[in-house]
């Protein structure tokens, strides 16, 4: 059987006049098989065929075509995935984590049960705490920004597994529910309440006041109460300095109303303020 | 099924050339389009892709994979560590 590196660079090495180089599977170096022409430069690395190609020489012209055709060729016409240089990186960087991202089994035990897309933005919720863990700030703040386009939601979902609620508060109330009549119903039926009705966390965002993290607190407490939600308790989150700074303003009038339990983590990098509120059926009525 | 994975650098020409190879360009308002309809793709989430958020095409080009982290996780099952 031809490997599938070399059927490739003979194919492109047909009048092509691209450079390909290779990096060796045995000694990782770089080896050039074939040398000519301003085109693009492909480099296989590693085990698993994986084609490096900086596109350097610009036009979309004369050689795309016969770009095209001799990649599915050389790929038998069988799919191929085309990933950008930073998207790799990214997915490698993360990929260093997977494997202790999921040690209170959240992905294991709600895969299959949670829609997949839902898995996906828990994972990043999860690699999220681990970065802020490792204060890896820059790398948290870059996830985020990608994140623009993200509905209310989906960003929601990614805020609660970062604060870790699906460590101990969703996991535990499946792992609960499970051994029950209808458990599995149950249990989704509670969880599409929490992730499209917010009223568990509140997560302070740097266009927020004090003003309006104290507001809110109270709207959500007072829907809480309003429909009988039983849990009786809120989690305000606040991470990075200035949302710390807003968070900690609105405590003290926070505090006049509900009794507090506050958790407080100052990492090097990473300010973070969590209060959580268990408040009583009858708190409002100090309200002021 | 994990396939084959090409890796391109980082560039709008880059991406225009992968685009390219693969029937797919980009309509004024830098949206990603089939070029033979002159529709605008959309990722497995349901949006339309602009160029600047592209990275990369999955299942023979069926696919858009943007740069979001959620979005490459969930393809990561099918690209090449």
């Amino acid at each position: 059987m031809i490997d599938f590196g070399t059927a490739l660079a003979s194919i492109l090495a047909k009048g092509l006049g691209i450079k390909l180089e290779f990096i060796d599977k045995s000694t990782g170096k770089t080896k050039v098989t074939r040398k000519g022409g301003n085109g693009p430069v492909i480099k296989q690395k590693g085990r698993n065929n994986l084609i490096i190609m900086p596109v350097v020489n610009g036009s979309l012209s004369p050689e795309t075509k016969p770009l095209t055709e001799a990649l599915n060729k050389a790929f038998d016409n069988k799919g191929i995935n085309y990933l950008a240089a930073p998207a790799r990186e990214k997915l490698s960087e993360y990929h260093q984590y997977e494997s202790t991202i999921d040690r209170s089994r959240i992905i294991t035990t709600l895969s299959g049960i949670i829609p997949y897309r839902h898995i996906a933005l828990i994972k990043t919720g999860l690699y999220l705490r681990m970065l802020s863990d490792d204060n890896k700030q820059n790398e948290v703040n870059k996830i985020y920004a990608g994140l623009v386009n993200y509905s209310a939601e989906e960003r929601y979902i990614i805020n609660l597994a970062s604060a870790r609620h699906f460590n101990h508060y969703i996991l535990p109330t499946f792992n609960e529910l499970k051994g029950v009549n209808d458990g599995l119903n149950k249990f989704l039926d509670h969880y599409y309440k929490i992730v499209n009705d917010p009223e568990l966390a509140l997560f302070v965002h740097r266009g927020m006041s004090a003003e309006n993290v104290y507001r809110s607190v109270i709207e959500m407490a007072q829907k809480n109460l309003k429909y009988g939600v039983v849990r009786h308790k809120i989690y305000v989150h606040a991470t990075g300095i200035s949302n710390v700074e807003t968070l900690s303003e609105a405590y003290p009038r926070i505090k006049k109303i509900f009794p507090l339990s506050v958790k407080k983590r100052l990492a090097r990098d990473m300010p973070n303020l969590t209060i959580k509120i268990p408040y009583q059926t009858n708190a409002l009525d100090k309200q002021n | 099924m994990v396939q084959k994975t090409i890796i391109f650098e980082d560039s709008e020409l880059a991406k225009r050339q992968v685009l390219a190879i693969n029937g797919k360009g980009v309509d004024k308002e830098n949206f990603i389009i089939e070029n033979l309809t002159g529709e605008r793709v959309l990722s497995p989430t349901g949006r339309e892709v602009t160029i600047h958020e592209f990275a990369g095409l999955r299942n023979g080009s069926v696919i858009v994979i943007t740069d979001d982290l959620p979005s490459l996780i969930e393809q990561s099952d099918y690209i090449e560590k």
